[in-house]
């Protein structure tokens, strides 16, 4: 059964994108067979890990269009061996409108995801909460929430636990002990202490649900975009590449913990 | 500090979101202090033995009263020997449970009197 993981922020650039990519090359690099869902309508996760849009022949938009399309049928390999992406296209967001009118709509990704055979799916979802993040909700037994160091993104973690609670049919208080979601600090700078001190303070009831690794800001991170690589193989010796490195094998302690998970295996190119 | 002063009152959603709430009521339960241990060591009416063995008057009026009683029972225990002169060495416990720097008088005492008996010991 694959462990699939929604990386959600319904505000933008919090670094939803950069962190499904990266955790997604870090886990395959790691030896966990992989899967991307690209389920952002502007394709950046794609585009991010080498993928053209123009030249996909299937994408997420044809899953939510053509009933029982598996995501198998749609997943292509990346330049990392282990890891797959389901690609987006810009049609996914006309398609997410289409959908609108179709019952059990919430319910289409979960169903397409059946019977995929990953250690782990990562689902990057658009900055929004509209049908595409609903279903990724749905879907998902785990929630990573990128969250960039200021109080709109609180906020915006504020609504998002609101939906998750929605859609998952859980209290709020199930939600925090079922250790459904983990807060992610992003494009962290020690420079800005007030606003640091002032955000850490407010997430200071979710320290038990935050990450301890902390994605630092960095430049590499965009420059990685450009070259269109994980940052493991832009610049595997800068702070994003470390950080990154340290969420993965934090993110598998957690995940060893919930579902007892086999011990580490070894790492494929050694680079974590 | 004045542009701190300018976040005082202002409240983010997740602040006011009900689960923060309870977490935060919840931290605040388990950082909030202990009860202080008894403070009636330092009032003026002194507690009695009885008092101290049933927990009240802190570990200082405690360990004072588990020195004495094992030194008491030493003494016990040496007059009762066969072959052993008795001598008076009755330890007469105070009526009452002294101020702690009569306690810490007493310990200080009795740490002095085990370091003579060690160099007793070793020059016997």
């Amino acid at each position: 059964m694959s462990h699939i993981v929604a990386i959600i922020n319904q505000k933008g650039g919090t670094g939803k994108t950069t962190t499904t990519l990266n955790l997604g090359a870090a886990l395959a690099y790691q030896g966990y067979r992989t899967l991307i869902v690209d389920l952002d309508p502007q394709g950046h996760t794609s585009i991010g890990i080498g993928i053209e849009p123009d030249v996909i022949a299937a994408s997420m938009a044809d899953i939510l269009l053509v009933p029982k399309k598996r995501i198998s049928e749609v997943a292509m390999p990346t330049y990392i061996l282990g890891l797959d992406i389901a690609p987006a296209h810009i049609h996914l967001a006309r398609a997410a409108e289409q959908v609108y009118t179709r019952v059990f709509r919430e319910a289409i990704l979960a169903n397409a995801l059946k019977d995929v055979d990953y250690d782990f799916v990562l689902i990057d979802c658009p900055p929004s909460l509209g049908v595409l993040t609903t279903n990724s909700l749905y879907a998902c037994d785990f929630i990573v929430i990128p969250c960039q160091i200021s109080r709109y993104s609180l906020d915006g973690l504020a609504d998002l636990l609101t939906t998750v609670e929605t859609v998952k049919n859980v209290s709020m208080e199930d939600l925090f002990q079922e250790d459904l979601f983990r807060i992610l600090l992003t494009m962290f700078d020690k420079r800005n202490s007030i606003t640091n001190e002032y955000i850490l303070e407010q997430l200071k009831p979710y320290r038990e649900k935050t990450f301890a690794a902390l994605i630092m800001k960095n430049e590499a991170l965009n420059q990685a975009q450009i070259a269109q690589k994980a940052i493991f193989d832009y610049e595997p010796r800068c702070s994003g590449s470390m950080d990154y490195s340290k969420l993965c094998l934090e993110f598998l302690e957690i995940w060893r913990k919930r579902n007892s998970l086999p011990a580490k295996r070894p790492s494929l190119q050694g680079c974590l | 500090m004045a542009k701190k002063k300018q976040f005082a009152g202002k409240k983010t959603k997740l602040a006011r979101l009900p689960l923060t709430q309870a977490l935060t009521s919840q931290a605040e339960a388990i950082l909030s202090p202990p009860p202080r241990p008894s403070l009636s060591l330092f009032i003026p009416e002194p507690l009695t033995w009885d008092e101290v063995s049933s927990g009240r008057g802190g570990p200082l009026a405690v360990a004072f009263l588990f020195l004495v009683r094992e030194l008491a029972d030493l003494t016990l225990a040496l007059q009762s020997s066969p072959g052993t002169v008795a001598a008076n060495h009755r330890i007469h416990l105070p009526d009452r449970v002294p101020q702690p720097s009569g306690i810490m008088q007493a310990l200080r005492q009795a740490r002095q009197s085990l370091r003579d008996l060690q160099s007793l010991l070793l020059h016997s």
